[in-house]
């Protein structure tokens, strides 16, 4: 690892591409060396598949149309992402990037650039460390740690390798990494862990059973979850139309509203609220689990920091696991 | 960059009319304006833009043997296909696709074919009847059972009048009750089936129309004896990118407009109740 004096990172980043910090609020863009202490509002998401954004813009003359489609290409450093977010990120690429790959994510991805930060403040919603992982997780493009005046820095991918000069800085110290090492069994101590590996065959068998509607009893459906959820991709496609011209865009959606899945002729598979709760759950920790091979949940603990009826998600792994198998509703 | 799975390519309607007495059903033939052409087998879809309307996903009408237009059938419901009615000769969409995967038409080759529809639901049924008897040779019996509410209702009627006309296609046509000048037959489409006892013996049956009729039409079949690998149905689900990545589609760790919407009953049954 590097010792690179902080102003001096950023300032070797910049040259790479607009500079994204981790604030209170989110990733936002700008040229500072103070990092939010904390998990921020929202994750990376917010820029990689923003709530709203154009796909194709049409005009109409007479019966005739013309499109283009709209891209993205902005170069972004995003720095100070903490390992759940990264983690997340990843979960949203392979979405993204599967055959056939989305083209729109594709380009905003590729001109990003991602520092990631050891997670030193962690709350008591985070539960990374029951999920397989934890807050020093070295991902990323390039990790750093935080050591006051310095940052130990270390380019992980080939994109980081040759994202900064690194020779120019010297090499950490033997007591530098000491230091790191000491404040990661400090900061791992501090997150309290859940036994939460659950097999998507138990979650299977569990689908037709009433514990999804007790589970989801307090459950308001105000999606709140899946739009503050780092690994929530879902999106609708909507026209805007002006006079002789509009455009398309995409949206946030999310499973837990009513009319994410109402269907044209009015039927609707999710009509019940419980169904909802249990196609977000299974999501995470059965049919993504399925497809990818690993969970669709990072344990950032958003969801439980934003649900206004106190909705856990930890508790509802935990009863699942728990749950005798058979009782059908 | 690969080719854009989200750009709409444009097509100009050539035709359309109305397939139903009330005026909800309508038909509507395109080309492309490029002139390219479109390979697609029955079953598939294609998601339809009316460009500051939205997009909506519809199974494709026409069968590829049947030339270069690609036919649609749309029900008059929501904002897309109210403004796909209201659409003048020569006026341009977009069309993406095809997609989803469509019926598995070689493995259906040298068996019998029992068809069996209801409602509007019938439109990629007529693609596929229209491939099985464009190569007649290559099938077995082919059995047609369609049931509408009323004759009004029925898709296709004066194809069906050829199709019946051929000799080599059993077609059985129904509706929900007594009309006048209705000489076919009366009832509901799981009554039908059970009366006209198709044999599962070397045959396939795809079953397409509302859930509630999918649902009653099924345990007949069972009891005929067809098992679940030889009956095939195509699902539907609020379709929006068409290529598994928006979300809305899916049963388990499926999507209908990727992993369907064409599943065989055995294969759904190993994914959970979630449709």
């Amino acid at each position: 690892m590097k010792k690179i004096k902080k102003d001096e990172l950023i300032e070797a980043l910049s040259r790479w591409g607009k500079i994204y910090l981790r604030e209170e609020k989110g990733y936002k863009e700008q040229m500072d060396t103070v990092l939010f202490m904390g998990k921020p509002e929202k994750s990376v998401k917010d820029i990689v598949l923003p709530p709203e954004e154009i796909l194709l813009i049409y005009h109409k003359k007479g019966k005739d149309i013309e499109q283009e489609d709209v891209f993205d290409t902005e170069k972004r450093v995003i720095f100070g992402v903490l390992p759940c977010d990264v983690k997340a990120l990843y979960a949203v690429d392979r979405n993204f990037l599967r055959d056939p790959q989305d083209p729109y994510y594709k380009k905003r991805r590729d001109s990003m650039l991602i520092v990631t930060t050891a997670c030193v403040n962690p709350d008591e919603h985070c539960f990374c460390t029951s999920l397989g992982y934890g807050p020093f997780e070295k991902l990323g493009d390039i990790f750093v740690f935080d050591a006051s005046d310095y940052y130990l820095a270390e380019g992980l991918t080939e994109k980081g390798r040759h994202a900064i000069d690194w020779k120019n800085f010297e090499d950490a110290s033997e007591q530098d990494l000491l230091e790191m090492k000491k404040a990661k069994g400090l900061v791992e101590n501090k997150i309290q862990k859940y036994d939460l590996q659950i097999e998507s065959k138990k979650l299977y068998s569990a689908f037709g059973d009433s514990i999804w509607e007790d589970m989801s009893f307090r459950c308001l459906n105000c999606g709140a979850c899946t739009f503050y959820c780092p690994t929530c991709y879902c999106f609708d496609i909507e026209d805007v139309e002006r006079t002789n011209w509009g455009y398309r865009e995409r949206v946030w959606d999310s499973c837990m509203f009513l009319v994410y899945s109402l269907e044209t002729s009015g039927h609707n598979p999710r009509q019940n609220p419980a169904w909802r709760v249990r196609n977000r759950i299974m999501h995470k920790f059965a049919y993504y689990p399925e497809t990818y091979g690993e969970f669709g949940c990072v344990g950032c603990g958003r969801c439980i920091d934003v649900c206004p009826s106190g909705f856990d998600i930890r508790e509802a792994i935990l009863s699942l696991k728990g749950m005798e198998v058979g009782n059908e509703s | 960059m690969n080719h854009n799975p989200y750009t709409p390519k444009l097509a100009i309607l050539l035709r359309s009319y109305f397939e139903s007495d009330d005026r909800s059903l309508k038909s509507f033939c395109f080309k492309f304006k490029d002139e390219s052409t479109m390979s697609y087998i029955p079953g598939q879809f294609c998601e339809l833009s009316v460009f500051g309307k939205g997009e909506a996903p519809f199974g494709i009408a026409s069968s590829p043997t049947e030339g270069d237009a690609i036919k649609f059938t749309v029900n008059k419901a929501g904002l897309v296909t109210t403004a796909l009615h209201q659409l003048e000769i020569g006026e341009e969409i977009g069309i993406r696709g095809p997609l989803g995967n469509g019926y598995p038409v070689d493995l259906f080759e040298g068996h019998n074919i029992i068809i069996v529809g209801g409602g509007f639901a019938f439109a990629t049924l007529r693609s596929l009847l229209l491939y099985a008897l464009h190569q007649r040779h290559k099938f077995g019996d082919i059995t047609v059972i369609y049931g509408a509410r009323e004759p009004g209702l029925l898709l296709y009627r004066d194809e069906f009048d050829e199709w019946k006309d051929r000799g080599d296609v059993n077609i059985y046509l129904t509706v929900d009750r007594e009309f006048a000048d209705w000489h076919e037959k009366v009832g509901f489409v799981p009554q039908v089936v059970k009366e006209i006892a198709p044999s599962p013996k070397d045959a396939f049956a795809v079953v397409c129309g509302p859930p509630v009729m999918i649902k009653y039409t099924l345990p007949v079949l069972f009891k005929l004896g067809f098992a679940r690998d030889r009956i095939y149905t195509s699902l539907e689900k609020r379709m929006k990118c068409g290529i598994g990545k928006c979300g809305r589609c899916n049963i388990g760790d499926r999507y209908i407009c990727k992993d369907g919407p064409v599943f065989s009953l055995a294969s759904l049954s190993a994914l959970p109740e979630d449709y």
